[in-house]
């Protein structure tokens, strides 16, 4: 299945990129977040992750169908 | 005819529409960038009252972006620098101006005086302390923020729905603009679109952006909108906001041998306790004793506080930032870890 990633703020600097699809085998949103963060350091970027613009919450356990897409949503603190 | 005359011949303002705006309280957290932008249009909408809090002053590299500033604003508090201009647009306008900035213990009284709180500041931190003290204040928050080319708005607490910390659970500080750089127009633009978000909610017109968060990115022109929902575990209350908020204000460090010479330590111990600090720049005032003693102390000097825990220091700078200390710092370090540094 193809599932479309976006990345926000300090994430799209972190990717390199503000936009990216992957072809996956059926994968959850836990898993899929495992695999494209695994080389990056992340721990200092909190963020929220939303699928199909829905942010999710992030205890919830959420399967990803063919299609999907999923965001990462930084807070931003500029002003 | 009115000023307002082009905008209430618009059927969702109209007469009472423009009541609405010149009865609104609005208050604005920040002047700079965001609020440089929004303030102006704000005021020339009729808003009756506008409250701006910023303890900051003009620095050069403000200019670009903070445009109700001049070269001979440099130096001078920027809300007595924006009433200036606001009150040149609109002479009728009530400004009230707080050069301080919003803390755990004057955000209530603030907060209270007015119907709709504009979130226009550049920390993580102080964007946690308008949520909660608005949650408690019951008042409405039109959010922006912004990351070098891109912006986020949305609205928090409107009609009980959700808040910020709904959105993001998880504190933690990000880079702000003069970490991360920014430029006028990107700060401007989003900007104008949170003044949107003000005006529609005094007026209860359009679609007000709760529960939604709006990221645009302004190198692209592409706008997207995130949907979410309130969460229990965001619950806030007095309880909860003291913890959060009231301590943050006292710094606190861990010892180094840096700070014997940039301020003088107090010992808050009794005089028996063990092992004496020997310092040059050394006080001991036993906690007890700190309230009676503390005018014998200048307010603009540097302390560093400790004790035999670290839990007396911090109560003890809690007191004297309360006080009107505002160089205290607690030491986390007890004295025991003092007196090994120091010999």
């Amino acid at each position: 299945m193809t599932i479309t990633l976006k990345y926000f703020g300090q994430l799209a600097e972190v990717f390199e990129t503000s936009e990216e699809t992957r072809d996956l085998e059926n994968i959850n949103v836990t898993d899929l977040i495992k695999e494209i963060s695994s080389g990056y350091d992340l721990d200092h970027i909190p963020y929220q992750i939303a699928v199909n613009q829905r942010i999710i919450d992030c205890n919830e356990q959420v399967n990803l169908n063919d299609g999907d897409t999923l965001a990462l949503l930084p807070p931003f603190a500029g002003g | 005819m009115s000023n307002y005359q082009r905008q209430i011949i618009l059927p969702e303002i109209g007469e009472s529409g423009q009541k609405k705006l010149a009865d609104a309280r609005i208050l604005v957290v920040g002047a700079g960038g965001l609020g440089c932008a929004l303030l102006p249009y704000l005021v020339g909408s009729g808003i009756g009252r506008i409250g701006i809090i910023d303890g900051d002053r003009v620095d050069p590299s403000n200019l670009h972006r903070q445009i109700l500033y001049t070269p001979d604003s440099v130096g001078k508090y920027k809300v007595d620098e924006a009433k200036q201009f606001l009150l040149m647009q609109r002479p009728d306008v009530m400004i009230d101006t707080y050069s301080t900035y919003l803390t755990g213990l004057n955000a209530h009284k603030i907060v209270e005086e007015y119907d709709v709180i504009v979130d226009a500041t550049d920390r993580i931190s102080s964007r946690y302390l308008i949520n909660d003290t608005a949650v408690l204040c019951n008042k409405p928050i039109v959010y922006a923020s912004i990351h070098r080319f891109e912006g986020q708005v949305s609205v928090f607490n409107y009609k009980n729905g959700p808040t910020y910390r709904c959105l993001f659970p998880k504190a933690a500080e990000v880079p702000n603009c003069a970490e991360a750089g920014v430029l006028g127009t990107c700060v401007g633009f989003i900007g104008l679109i949170q003044a949107q978000e003000v005006i529609k909610v005094i007026l209860g017109i359009g679609d007000v952006l709760s529960g939604k968060l709006i990221m645009y990115n302004t190198l692209t022109a592409n706008q997207q909108c995130f949907e979410f929902t309130k969460t229990e575990r965001a619950e806030i209350s007095q309880d909860f906001f003291e913890k959060s908020h009231m301590r943050q204000d006292v710094n606190t460090a861990g010892f180094n041998n840096n700070q014997p010479d940039a301020g003088t330590f107090i010992d808050v111990r009794e005089l028996d306790e063990l092992p004496r600090v020997n310092f040059n720049q050394l006080i001991e005032i036993p906690i007890l004793e700190l309230n009676q003693k503390m005018n014998q102390l200048n307010k603009f000097e540097t302390y560093y506080i400790f004790c035999q825990s670290g839990k007396r220091a911090l109560s003890a700078a809690q007191q004297m930032y309360d006080a009107g200390f505002n160089y205290v710092t607690a030491i986390t370090d007890g004295a025991e870890v003092i007196a090994n540094h120091n010999n």
